[in-house]
């Protein structure tokens, strides 16, 4: 208290002091007294913040979210990933420790048994942040068990939320997402449902590094894709399922269960072996006809054309390069403006700078890689002043040179284009001869599009893979590199 | 450049200085005070890089009424400084204040530049716009020294005189009575004097008024409405709109339930206005090539080039009825919308034929070879006929005069079939004569079959628009100019028991 009392003097106003003057000393003693006794120290309010204190699910959710967000920005501030190759088993890892403790403390209140149902999706991704699966669980048990109704269309809904839960929570929930898959499989729905459910699955399982999982929903989809009628195969739910429709699903799960290793022995004999076996994978399970086959391999890898080359010398080379193992790649365009920072708002960096730093690792393990960019000239970024294409042609130089991939070129090609007739007017893109040249009749896009446009390319100008995958492809071009190298040691004896 | 700082005497001159915002007889602020507070703003600036300065300032009066009760009334005013400091191979950070002198200026400066440090975020600089094209810059009046004299006892004036005979005859009414003014001005320490960027506003001023009443039968068995916005307080008629709203209200009372169906409509303007909103929405040439929306064409007339498909739009084809053409016209001040540069005169439908879609200067640069954005529907105009509401009803065996929708949303976006209420008085009309209130209905309807299915069209006028704010173009209401029109054929699906 005396403390207070001189801290309390020292803060008089000025103008009640001169009144305390007059008054005298004992009214002054009174009256500050009195005052002091009437003031509290100031405080700081508590602020911090207690998410135990939280009253709803969605509260805590959103600060579970707001730790996570946290997390990764401290992350991302002292590891650069846009060079690092993606590691598929991330999205099995646990949380970072702090999110779960958050989660943990903030759904200490809400019991598995009482909770409101109405609560039931926001409720179950809380308990498996905070590692309560046992309670997410049950939780779902009740919910399923509260559908009175005889239609399927809600227990379908709720079962559906589930396995999007246990598949967009870290570290993914492969197990349970499995079994109420599974369990949805066998109790009714027609083949082409079961079909997407086991897609969904493998998709899920692959995606996650879990190739144990992933061949297993693959073989219960060569199952029941073998066991299709016609008819199934020519509806329109076939054509639709997963993401690129129902053949490839059962190619890609012939794949999957084949695997690279059986593709590299097959690419050690010979090129055409492995193309030999894809396509008679392809007409064994797909039973379609050996024309409708979707992917290039196989075809003779035209040389590329360019109206400017860099290095200036790679214009009078053939490229793809004969007696060497080539990569060509179509660079999208679309990505220049962001990549640089050309006419755009923002700069994308990781997203410009993976599809670089593959092949750099790549080139850097292979030397001879024969690296191929193509380009098709745009004209135009935004709000930048339209660029001549030479003037293009060298921002796409400045764009892929400080990635230093050894063996790169680059080929640029003019761009031509018409205009639909008035009133219309709108400018339409011509595809280019290279465009053209590697799309070898089939319907996909090259430009401009992730499925197409990155094609290996062996010693004797065959294509061999579209690469989707660098573990894949770096399979695939050491088997090249070690056939080449046997077939010298053999000429050489 | 040089950098002010404050220390020694004179900076605590300038603290013992009040901070005022504005004098009272200064309610806004002028272009040599706006370029003023740029150019000291620019002078604090530490670090180099680019100093993006916008401007505001407004004052706004304002009278709500309810229940025949004044519930609010106010003058306010206030200035508004946001500055953005972008500093290379740094960052960018922004700060706003309301306060104008140097003190505050330069703390305000100082924070952004501190945000622009830690925003780990190096900014590009944005690409600079080409100057808009010489004259492209309309000079439309959008300013009124009615609207912007009006002081409280005006706006009290008004509403007394609205609320009186409404109260006189024992209903309720409720109201709304606005009076806004401001100015506007964005400049960049790199471009001052442009050429301006696509952030860059050069300084505008502009007014608002509005004035809008229900009134409501006190057992609630009826309801009228009527509203208009205007930039000139003088060009609103309050007594007519009073009268207006009181007439509908003793018209509507104790309606009648009528069973939902196909009816012959007679759409005033402002029920007109509240289904053009769902077209003005629509006008969109990207989403129209990307295959979707109602100016689309279909997927067999679509042109595949290597496997994309190339959408047509209805670009020159008749899609609507030929008595009807849709234009924009920056330079109409009864639209009220604040110039801004490269605004053109836009036709969207000429005699029913698709003319032109909105498109963005990206597009426009990427796929016409232009350098300049289309704008869409946004404050449009709407051509009309002779016929009055009065002759459009004497002319109807059976049919609904509808005075306004309310809650439509949109159910599919292909067709624009959509949903939404009436309100505020709905009749019968039977053999040339409004015979009985009815009760309200839902309707689920495309506006284009509306547009298809007009019968007559009366003379355009402007509507109830109110612009909240002069550049708030993304604001769902749409300032417009349109007709009463009768249709066939107007699918109404259910009964409303809201009154």
């Amino acid at each position: 208290m005396p403390t207070l009392h001189r801290e309390h003097f020292g803060h008089v106003p000025h103008r009640f002091a001169c009144r305390a003057s007059r008054w005298g000393g004992a009214a002054l003693a009174l009256v500050l007294a009195t005052s002091a006794a009437a003031q509290t120290r100031f405080t700081w309010p508590d602020t911090i913040v207690d998410v135990a204190k939280y009253a709803t699910v969605d509260q805590c959710l959103a600060a579970t979210q707001r730790v996570q967000e946290g997390q990764a920005a401290l992350h991302s501030m002292v590891v650069w990933r846009d060079t690092m190759p993606v590691d598929v088993q991330e999205t099995l890892k646990p949380l970072a420790a702090p999110v779960t403790k958050t989660a943990v403390s903030c759904a200490a209140q809400f019991d598995e048994r009482t909770a409101k149902l109405s609560d039931f999706a926001p409720l179950m991704t809380l308990y498996l942040v905070a590692n309560r699966d046992a309670d997410a669980k049950a939780l779902l048990e009740r919910r399923l068990a509260d559908i009175t109704s005889r239609s399927t269309h809600e227990r379908v809904a709720v079962e559906d939320s589930a396995v999007l839960i246990y598949l967009h929570a870290q570290p993914k929930r492969l197990d349970p997402a499995e079994q109420l898959l599974v369990a949805r499989a066998r109790s009714g729905g027609d083949r082409l449902d079961r079909l997407a459910l086991y897609g969904r699955l493998m998709d899920a399982a692959r995606d996650a590094g879990d190739t144990t999982r992933a061949r297993r929903a693959a073989l219960w989809i060569v199952a029941v894709g073998d066991s299709l009628t016609q008819a199934e195969r020519e509806s329109d739910k076939y054509t639709k399922l997963g993401p690129l429709g129902g053949d490839l699903m059962i190619f890609g799960a012939v794949q999957q269960i084949v695997g690279v290793k059986t593709l590299v022995d097959s690419l050690r004999r010979g090129t055409m072996a492995m193309v030999n076996l894809e396509r008679t994978m392809w007409l064994h399970y797909t039973k379609q006809r050996p024309e409708s086959f979707p992917l290039p391999i196989g075809e003779h890898a035209p040389p590329v054309a360019g109206d400017i080359w860099y290095p200036r010398e790679a214009a009078g080379e053939r490229h793809p390069a004969p007696g060497h193992v080539s990569v060509v790649e179509f660079v999208d365009g679309s990505a220049l403006g962001t990549c640089l920072g050309i006419g755009s708002w923002g700069v994308i960096t990781d997203a410009c700078a993976y599809p670089f730093s593959s092949l750099r690792r790549l080139s850097d393990r292979v030397p001879g890689l024969d690296v191929t960019f193509v380009v098709g000239t745009r004209g135009n970024f935004l709000h930048a002043k339209p660029p001549s294409p030479a003037e293009e042609a060298e921002l796409y130089r400045n764009w892929i040179e400080p990635f230093r991939i050894k063996g790169a070129v680059l080929s640029v090609t003019t761009r031509d284009f018409w205009n639909l007739p008035a009133p219309d007017g709108r400018r339409i893109d011509k595809l280019t001869p290279n465009s053209i040249g590697y799309s070898f009749g089939k319907s996909w896009a090259i430009e401009g599009n992730s499925f197409g446009g990155k094609y290996l390319i062996d010693q004797d100008g065959i294509i061999v893979d579209v690469i989707f995958n660098e573990q894949a492809t770096n399979e695939f071009v050491d088997a090249l590199v070690q056939r080449q190298k046997a077939g010298g040691d053999r000429a050489a004896k | 450049m040089s950098v002010r700082t404050l220390n020694g005497r004179a900076a605590k001159a300038r603290r013992a200085e009040p901070k005022r915002l504005l004098a009272d007889e200064e309610r806004i602020l002028t272009k040599a005070q706006c370029d003023a507070i740029a150019q000291r703003i620019f002078a604090f600036a530490r670090g180099g890089g680019e100093t993006q300065v916008q401007i505001g300032s407004w004052t706004r009066g304002e009278l709500r009424w309810a229940r025949n009760r004044v519930s609010l009334a106010s003058d306010r005013r206030d200035v508004r400084v946001e500055i953005h400091r972008i500093v290379p191979n740094v960052g960018g950070g922004k700060a706003i204040t309301n306060q104008l002198d140097d003190e505050s200026l330069e703390a305000a400066v100082r924070a952004a530049e501190r945000l622009a440090a830690v925003s780990h975020q190096p900014v590009r600089p944005r690409p600079g716009f080409p100057a808009p094209p010489e004259g492209s810059w309309p000079k439309s009046a959008i300013w009124s020294d009615e609207t912007y004299s009006s002081t409280p006892e005006t706006r009290g004036d008004v509403a007394r005189k609205l609320i009186d005979p409404t109260e006189a005859k024992g209903f309720y009414s409720a109201g709304y009575i606005e009076m806004h003014a401001g100015t506007s001005m964005r400049v960049s320490s790199v471009r001052a004097a442009g050429p301006y960027s696509v952030d860059d506003v050069p300084y505008v001023r502009w007014t608002q008024a509005q004035c809008s009443m229900t009134v409501r039968d006190q057992k609630g068995a009826g309801s009228g409405w009527a509203g208009l916005s205007s930039y000139d307080w003088k060009s609103i008629d309050t007594a007519a709109l009073g009268a207006r709203a009181l007439q509908k209200c003793e018209a509507s009372r104790n309606p009648a339930t009528l069973e939902p169906g196909r009816y012959t409509v007679i759409l005033e303007p402002q029920a007109v206005a509240e289904l053009m909103q769902i077209v003005a929405a629509s006008i969109d040439r990207e989403i129209a090539e990307s295959g979707m929306g109602p100016w689309t064409l279909a997927p067999d007339d679509a042109v595949r080039i290597g496997g994309n498909p190339i959408w047509r739009t209805k670009l020159g084809l008749k899609v609507i009825d030929d008595r009807i053409t849709i234009d924009h016209d920056p330079s109409d001040p009864r639209l009220g919308i604040v110039p801004q540069p490269w605004m053109e005169q836009v036709t969207f439908f000429e005699k029913g034929v698709l003319k032109s879609l909105e498109y963005a200067r990206r597009y426009a640069l990427a796929s016409l070879g232009k350098n300049a954005a289309r704008r869409g529907m946004w404050a449009y105009r709407m051509s009309g006929g002779t016929t009055t509401v009065d002759e459009m009803i004497s002319t109807t065996q059976r049919g609904l005069l509808v005075t306004r929708f309310s809650d439509i949303r949109t159910l599919d976006g292909n067709s624009l079939l959509s949903s939404g209420l009436t309100r505020d008085g709905l009749w019968l009309v039977e053999h040339g004569k409004i015979t009985k209130a009815v009760k309200n209905l839902r309707f689920t309807e495309s506006p284009l079959f509306v547009l298809n299915s007009i019968e007559q069209l009366g003379e355009p006028v402007p509507v109830f628009r109110p612009v909240r704010s002069a550049y708030e173009q993304a604001i769902p209401l749409t300032p417009a100019i349109v007709p009463p029109l009768k249709a066939r054929d107007f699918s109404f699906t259910s009964t409303i028991d809201a009154i």
